[in-house]
């Protein structure tokens, strides 16, 4: 189980013949993900790992059959191109991996994906794995790594920052707990899916038990999942952990979306929304796995 | 995010058909000479800020009735503001314009939709955020359709709600659909205008202009004179700049690098500061959140994330290390890093050797191949000058880290000489690897890119306080 994607969802790379197009191809593939066809212009007939590339993803989808979904690791300015072509062929899951994709280029991928009906994560996105099913992205680095970081569990994971997700995920597995999908939603300070939505999607997921939401200053999403606990939509417990504390006020930190103006998007703010929803905030990552055992009770 | 001064932000609005108050720009003292033949009194000055918020509150606006006024205002600015980029900008001299009404328009983002929001308030002015809170004041706002654009009946529409008609209506709706324009083809993330004045006679003119522009963007966008793409509450200093040179020099990875304490004289005054190198967004700051959770000072924030070649871990670190006065060196992420920790452990051990480091050191070198890292770090630890220093994985949690590098503070005060980083103003910084290299040590995995404009930076004088 686990949301978003598992063992049959079939996937294709685009931009699969760059630096991270190719290292993430063989994480992915090794770890099982099912990896139909990459896409890189003007490379068709090459092949990265035993994966087919294409020049197109119409072609792509042509030979290889239909894709659930595409992981995009082109350069942040091309993500706009891609993604589009991505959405046009009807492929209604998008990772977007890169950072640095210009802001106005992804309001206009977000108004696209939105006639089209499909989801996006990130940009910006480290990407998501459901334990021993798939992975899309480049979470865990290699197989190897992966493994051992999310075993087969009940916790479900969502994170604005990669490194914590994946830091998350290590300290709920070596508890013995496991976790279900880890969800890294992107960096960024306008993203596609946001951590409501994968809220909500955790809670209608029969194998999710507890959920994991690790935030940070900045934006409004952890007061919008909080929101959305106390609408009903989120009824499975959730154990959050924040960072940006000691973030400086007026200064915007390396990701996006980190900077608190006035009071708005400060780590008080989102601490205080998530208390009065009912979830339980801890104050180190390493106290994660004994408040999710505690709240499993 | 880069962040315009308000007569470029004027400039803009200008270029795109919307009236603002006849200005001159004063950069140097001779300035002041051409202001009498230029404008008409009274006029009103705006200093020309990085900061935010409330100017005129902190005294940087003031209305003047006659030259020598000016003058009074504008000459203690000669000496005081930094100047970092060579003569920027002071003080914006404008005409005084009396208008009826003062109105808001802006547009920025709405992060829950994922689409630009128009937001109108026929009650503009600087109490408006307080206004919004209280209810006393009411915004009027329409979602754009990126895909499509707005057009002006639905920004006539906007206005009409705020109870505008006729002459008044129609300039404020041509106001605002070039206020659109701009930030469609700027590529802004917001454009405030508050206030926008209304006259009698319908007639509307902007009075002042905040844009905020998305630092992705700007490479489409040479034509606008960016003086620093990214959002500070302060001018950057010498480091920050050359911390965005070494970024923006390799387009690999990301690095991002601020002083939380910028002036020298108060790091090596005061005791505990700690040179910070965090690496992934949410680790950095989870890292530095910890530190002073511990009663540590970190005198900046710094990240490299994005998978990173060594090299610009080695620049990050180089940079971080040339802090004066910081008493120890600690490099934490998340704790489980997805990136490929023997580069980031060998961009890092180039540096502590290049450097000749003395003080403690804890790396926390958790994630894909840390053991890997780890032996690297054990394998050239003698290069390093320091008494104390470890490498530490996953099994180490941040907290008991930090404890470990309070411990070896407290032995190295013993040490003396070790106290601390003698001042290392890094005016030759090179940036480079050393010529001495201690043998066998691997090259780089991934090449090391020219820093071009280096050498551009160093010749423009500059000051450390402001």
């Amino acid at each position: 189980m686990g949301i978003l994607i598992d063992s049959r969802t079939r996937v294709l790379i685009q931009g699969i013949t760059g630096r991270e197009g190719r290292r993430s191809a063989a994480l992915m593939a090794e770890y099982g993900t099912r990896i139909i066809a990459g896409v890189t212009p003007g490379k068709a007939g090459e092949s990265v790992g035993g994966i087919p590339v294409f020049d197109s993803v119409e072609e792509a989808l042509q030979k290889a059959g239909h894709a659930d979904a595409s992981v995009i690791f082109a350069p942040g300015v091309s993500v706009r191109e891609a993604a589009c072509e991505a959405l046009e062929a009807g492929i209604q899951l998008i990772v977007i991996v890169p950072d640095r994709v210009p802001l106005h280029d992804f309001l206009y991928v977000m108004a696209f994906a939105k006639e089209r009906g499909a989801k996006l994560l990130g940009p910006n996105c480290i990407g998501i794995c459901t334990a021993g099913e798939a992975l899309i992205g480049m979470i865990g680095g290699s197989a190897e790594t992966a493994r051992s970081l999310f075993a087969p569990g009940t916790v479900g994971i969502v994170s604005r920052s990669g490194g914590l997700a994946s830091s998350a995920a290590h300290y709920i597995s070596k508890a013995g707990l496991g976790v279900t999908s880890v969800v890294h939603v992107g960096g960024d300070s306008i993203v596609g899916l946001r951590m409501s939505d994968i809220l909500v999607m955790f809670d209608r997921d029969p194998a999710t038990k507890a959920i994991c939401l690790l935030g940070e200053i900045g934006s409004s999403q952890e007061e919008a999942a909080a929101r959305t606990i106390v609408n009903g939509s989120g009824k499975k417990p959730v154990v959050a952990f924040l960072c940006g504390a000691s973030a400086q006020p007026g200064v915007r930190y390396s990701h996006a979306a980190a900077i608190v103006n006035g009071g708005r998007g400060s780590y008080e703010s989102k601490v205080s929304n998530l208390v009065a929803a009912g979830v339980h905030v801890v104050d180190s990552l390493s106290h994660l796995a004994t408040a999710v055992r505690e709240v499993l009770k | 995010m880069a962040r315009l001064f308000e007569y470029q932000g004027k400039m803009i609005l200008r270029d795109r058909g919307i009236s603002v108050p006849p200005g001159v720009i004063v950069t140097e003292p001779g300035d002041l000479d051409s202001l009498p033949s230029a404008l008409r009194l009274p006029v009103v000055v705006k200093q020309q800020t990085w900061r935010t918020g409330r100017r005129s509150a902190a005294g940087g606006v003031a209305r003047c009735n006659t030259w020598p006024e000016v003058s009074a205002f504008v000459d203690p600015l000669f000496g005081s503001q930094v100047r970092l980029w060579g003569p920027t900008p002071l003080a914006l001299v404008e005409e005084y314009v009396s208008v009826a009404q003062e109105v808001y328009a802006a547009i920025s983002i709405d992060e829950e939709v994922g689409s630009p929001l128009i937001m109108f308030s026929p009650q503009g002015g600087s109490e408006i955020e307080l206004g919004v809170k209280t209810g006393a004041v009411q915004i009027y706002s329409q979602h754009v359709n990126i895909l499509r654009g707005i057009l002006p009946h639905n920004i006539m529409s906007l206005v009409k709600r705020g109870g505008f008609s006729g002459p008044q209506a129609r300039s404020l709706t041509q106001a605002i659909h070039g206020i659109w324009r701009a930030y469609s083809e700027l590529e802004a993330r917001t454009i405030e205008v508050n206030p926008l004045g209304v006259a009698t006679d319908g007639s509307v003119v902007a009075l002042d202009c905040k844009i905020t522009l998305d630092d992705s963007a700007l490479f489409r966008h040479p034509e606008i004179e960016v003086h620093f793409g990214r959002e500070f509450d302060r001018p950057p200093t010498f480091l920050e700049r050359l911390a965005l040179n070494a970024d923006q020099a390799d387009h690999r990875g990301t690095f991002f690098f601020y002083q939380i304490r910028p002036d020298p004289e108060s790091l090596l005054a005061e005791d505990g500061w700690i040179g910070f190198h965090g690496a992934g967004g949410g680790g950095a700051m989870m890292s530095a959140d910890a530190l002073v959770r511990a009663g540590l000072r970190p005198a900046n924030f710094c990240d490299t994330s994005g998978n990173p070649p060594a090299a610009k871990v080695y620049r990050a670190a180089r940079i971080v290390l040339s802090q004066p006065g910081i008493e120890a060196f600690f490099y934490s992420g998340a704790g489980m890093a997805s990136q490929d920790m023997p580069t980031i452990a060998e961009g890092l051990v180039r540096a502590l050797i290049d450097d000749q480091v003395t003080i403690p050191i804890v790396l926390r070198l958790g994630g894909n191949g840390q053991d890997a890292a780890i032996e690297l770090f054990n394998r050239w630890r003698r290069y390093i000058p320091a008494p104390a220093a470890e490498a530490h994985g996953a099994d180490m949690h941040l907290e008991e880290s930090i404890a470990r590098l309070i411990e070896l503070m407290k032995s190295n005060r013993n040490s003396p000489g070790l106290k601390r980083r003698a001042w290392s103003l890094p005016v030759d910084f090179p940036l480079t690897p050393a010529s001495w290299q201690p043998e066998g040590l691997e090259e780089y995995r991934g090449r090391l890119t020219d820093l071009p404009s280096v050498q551009r930076i160093r010749e423009v004088p500059y000051k450390w306080a402001f």
